[in-house]
């Protein structure tokens, strides 16, 4: 296993260099001017002279060829440096870490309400198939996948902090802040992986194993927990993997409804408003996210499942 | 991994309650801003006392109207410990205190005025020399008593005495001259607005301006909120990026702590000139959201919730503890900007063409709540100049099908659209997602254009595309009562700075009058206020016939509050939200 982790950590370098020098690149030919963006933004109302703008320009770095642009970029970011805000003049990284603590205690929230129903939910509704519960569980989950996050946010702070005032509808820094946006960004996945336990539950239930174990007498109880969960459930590990990386990569609709200071927020800000270092930084720190979930959900799989452990020789 | 995840949440918990507790009450925070604020001094004069003063000039800029609460008074405010007999005790102690939680759209600009003022100015913290009316905009004394023109080129500035900045240290003619040079050295475009050639201290409370050029409407100028007074030398001495920390300003609240784009907190100026607080603070959080604004003062997050959207101003009335809130002048237009460098409006038959074409009446009706100006005040509200003669082109969808035939378009095809020697008239009608009125305006004039046969395609992209030769029609939402002055504020749209220079102007069209630049330039030396006001509908009166933009509507500020918010008097202009009269029942 270390000798594999050691393999995955390898690569992750020169992926890095790739998805950064791309996205460098991408950014500098989408339309808009960064340099009359800042302007803009100290002097609302006000159209910057091209003066200004000449002036901004090389006060920002933008007047350097690309590649002398990226160089410079990666030399300090490798230093730990990711550069300054355009807008807001603060250093990436300090944005970055202080909105990564928000978008993970929400991811962690919904994504752990997420499997706490999913696992049960679907276990029950493949148990209980063609069933009252199957059919109720299968509404929820397809309700579930097809709601939009938008419409469930707003109807989730009409009812529970408008009308019942029982949590509060917006903001960040307690526990009751975090109930209504974690419901609410666990709907889908806990949808999406309902459905997906449920089928897997189902096939591993028709396999042959499972049978002997039935004919052996063992309690149905003892077939679903001890032999046919382990097998089902690894569908469910690397959706899981997929899962959390796209919600670490912060949630802008649920964020932006309630208020919360997440990545999502961060990024869309910086992205109407051309911020490129908090962009680009944004980018290196995603695909960072990304691996490294792809490469845990790799772990936990070869630690579910001893066929991937014996590939290639074993781990 | 769901009992690790479940793990993972209890932790998470911790750290999100963890993090509340980690972060101390605002009021308690040590730093010389809250030391200041918590050393009350002698009583602060009365509101009535110190709201009103001498006119700005006799000849100038006289107020015609007082704010609302103000009381006539001819002397001007005696200082705070002049005072003292006269008022009552400060409030005791923070504890006895509410703290006001207020949710705006945007914490975006830096506290230091230079670099744009707007948060700093809307939030009660920063004051300028002048402030505008909230009746017909022109400028009424604030740091300044009185202004006076002494020449052309010369102007004599009274101070208010009595004012301090929030550490402590006295606004006198040498600190607001050093404001000022500050300001010119670090914000182009104020010492482009303002053309200073030099300020001198003419005595303890009084300095004297020297402008480069006649500048008669400088006092509504000096309301800029990015000519805010400031202690510049401990703006200075803070260095980059601690303007909180030098306590620079003279509000009634001073910021403890903000996270652009998210919070900011204030803790009261008891020290202030006009009066300590009735409020321990000003909780200001960033909710971008227009419905998770108003959702948040339904379910009492908050007491204020800044710039409504008319829908929600209707359920906010129908709640028994909430009202909403304005002043009852549309101060920022919604427009189109006609693209002049590109070929398909460069023919002024179809501009009227398309003018005709639009009805904006109806869509104003879509943008602005009911009687909340229309179209047909043009370009600016009546309150800064009234143009009874100008008025916007109607909704004359026939007219419009013949001005496009007589400009050479039928529909030779027959596939609904005009043409001209086998080239479509399609234009490109732009805008920018956050001004949710931006879209809808787009969407509306995309079908109404198609019913007279022109194609258009909408464009929503950001704002900065506007810079870019790709659209016909560009909607933009912006303030049109800058420095109360009506010239400035047609200029600034049309490409024509008030004198006349060409410069400073959002001109994103690229229309150019020679008519309309010698119309504006006759209003160089200009300073009655009566006679602005004829030059500014000459001028806007070029503006229709040339059809050089196209406004659609004066959008009113609408704010949603508690009912136990007290003395909340919204003001039309975007500027200030909050001043040291605002309270809040327990």
């Amino acid at each position: 296993m270390g000798a594999y982790v050691a393999r995955r950590l390898a690569t992750l370098p020169l992926l890095l260099l790739g998805i950064s020098a791309v996205s460098f690149a991408l950014l500098s030919v989408a339309p808009g001017d960064p340099a009359e963006i800042v302007l803009h933004q100290r002097n609302p109302g006000q159209m910057p002279s091209p003066a200004a703008v000449t002036a901004m320009r090389a006060e920002l770095g933008l007047d350097a060829p690309l590649p002398a642009q990226y160089v410079r970029w990666m030399s300090r970011a490798l230093a730990g440096d990711m550069g300054r805000s355009y807008v807001t003049e603060q250093p990436v990284a300090a944005q970055l870490a202080r909105r990564t603590v928000p978008t993970v205690v929400l991811t962690v929230a919904a994504l752990g309400l997420a499997l706490l129903l999913a696992v049960p939910m679907g276990i029950l509704s493949a148990r209980r198939r063609g069933g009252a519960g199957d059919a109720i569980v299968r509404l929820a989950a397809l309700v579930g996948a097809a709601a939009p996050s938008y419409a469930l946010a707003f109807g989730l702070i009409i009812l529970f902090a408008v009308k019942l005032s029982w949590l509060p509808a917006v903001g960040y820094g307690s526990a009751a802040q975090m109930v209504l946006p974690a419901i609410a960004l666990s709907l889908a996945p806990m949808a999406q992986l309902t459905r997906l336990i449920r089928a897997s539950v189902l096939d591993v239930l028709g396999q042959d194993y499972i049978r002997t174990a039935r004919a052996k007498g063992l309690p149905e109880q003892i077939v679903v927990m001890k032999h046919a969960l382990r097998n089902a459930l690894l569908p469910a590990i690397g959706a899981t993997g997929v899962i959390l990386a796209h919600l670490l990569g912060g949630a802008v609709i649920i964020e932006t409804i309630f208020t919360w200071p997440g990545l999502g927020q961060l990024i869309v800000g910086a992205a109407l408003t051309r911020d490129y270092p908090v962009v680009q930084g944004f980018v290196t720190y995603l695909a960072v996210i990304v691996l490294l979930a792809n490469l845990a959900t790799d772990i936990a799989l070869r630690m579910a499942d001893p066929r991937l452990r014996y590939e290639r020789g074993g781990v | 991994m769901a009992l690790a995840l479940v793990a993972a949440l209890a932790f998470s918990m911790a750290v999100a309650c963890g993090e509340r507790d980690d972060s101390p009450p605002a009021a308690a925070t040590p730093s010389p801003v809250t030391a200041a604020a918590a050393a009350p001094t002698a009583a602060p004069p009365t509101p009535a006392a110190v709201a009103t003063s001498a006119p700005v000039t006799a000849a100038a800029t006289t107020p015609t109207a007082a704010p609302p609460t103000a009381a006539a008074t001819a002397s001007p405010a005696p200082s705070p410990t002049a005072r003292t007999s006269e008022q009552p005790a400060a409030p005791a102690a923070d504890a006895a205190r509410p703290t006001l939680k207020a949710g705006v759209i945007w914490l975006d600009s830096p506290l230091d005025p230079v670099q744009g003022g707007w948060v700093a100015s809307q939030s009660g913290m920063s004051e300028n020399l002048f402030r505008l009316s909230p009746t017909n905009f022109s400028p009424l004394p604030w740091l300044a008593m009185e202004a006076t023109d002494v020449d052309p080129l010369t102007w004599r500035i009274k101070l208010r005495s009595g004012v301090k900045f929030h550490n402590g240290a006295v606004m006198d003619a040498e600190a607001v001259k050093a404001s000022l040079e500050r300001t010119i050295r670090l914000s182009e475009a104020s010492a482009e607005a303002l053309g200073l050639d030099s300020i001198a201290v003419t005595d303890e409370q009084t300095i004297t301006i020297t402008t480069m050029e006649p500048r008669p409407t400088l006092p509504g100028l000096l309301a800029g909120p990015a000519v805010a007074i400031t202690d510049a030398a401990a703006a200075d001495a803070a260095g980059e990026g601690n303007f909180l920390k030098a306590g620079a300003l003279t509000g009634p609240y001073i910021p403890t702590e903000y996270i652009q784009k998210e919070r900011l907190s204030s803790v009261a100026n008891d020290d202030y000139w006009g009066g300590a607080p009735p409020l321990a603070g000003i909780e200001h959080l960033a909710i971008p959201d227009t419905n998770s604004r108003e959702l948040a003062l339904q379910a009492g997050d908050i007491d204020v919730a800044a710039n409504i959207s008319p829908e929600g101003a209707q359920t906010i009335d129908a709640h028994p503890e909430l009202a909403s809130r304005t002043a009852g002048i549309g101060t920022a237009a919604v427009i189109w900007w006609v693209n002049f460098e590109r070929p398909a409006l460069s023919d002024p038959l179809v501009r009227q063409a398309v003018s005709l074409a639009i009805d904006r009446e109806s869509i104003a009706g879509l943008i602005a709540p009911a009687g909340s100006g229309s179209f047909a005040e043009l370009l600016l509200p009546d309150a800064l100049a009234s143009c009874p003669g100008v008025n916007a082109p109607g909704y004359e969808p026939a007219q419009a099908r013949d001005l496009l035939a007589q400009a050479g378009y039928v529909d030779s095809d027959d596939d609904g659209f005009v043409d001209k020697d086998g080239e479509p008239l399609e234009i490109v009608i732009g805008g920018y997602p956050e001004r949710f009125q931006l879209p809808i305006m787009a969407e509306a004039a995309q079908a109404m254009l198609a019913d007279v046969g022109i194609k258009a395609k909408v464009l929503i992209t950001e704002w900065s595309v506007v810079k870019e030769p790709v659209w016909d029609l560009f909607g933009w939402y912006n303030n049109v009562v800058e420095a109360g002055d009506p010239i400035q504020n047609i200029g600034k749209f049309v490409g024509v700075s008030a004198d006349a220079s060409g410069s400073g102007a959002n001109n994103y069209g690229h229309f150019h009058s020679a008519e309309l630049e010698g119309i504006i330039s006759s209003a160089a030396e200009v300073a009655d206020t009566q006679q602005r006001q004829e030059i500014a509908c000459r001028a806007l009166d070029v503006v229709a016939s040339e059809t050089a933009l196209l406004p659609v509507a004066h959008a009113y500020l609408i704010h949603g509050v508690n009912e136990r918010v007290t003395d909340f008097e919204p003001h039309p202009a975007n500027l200030y939200f909050f001043d040291h009269r605002i309270g809040l029942r327990a």
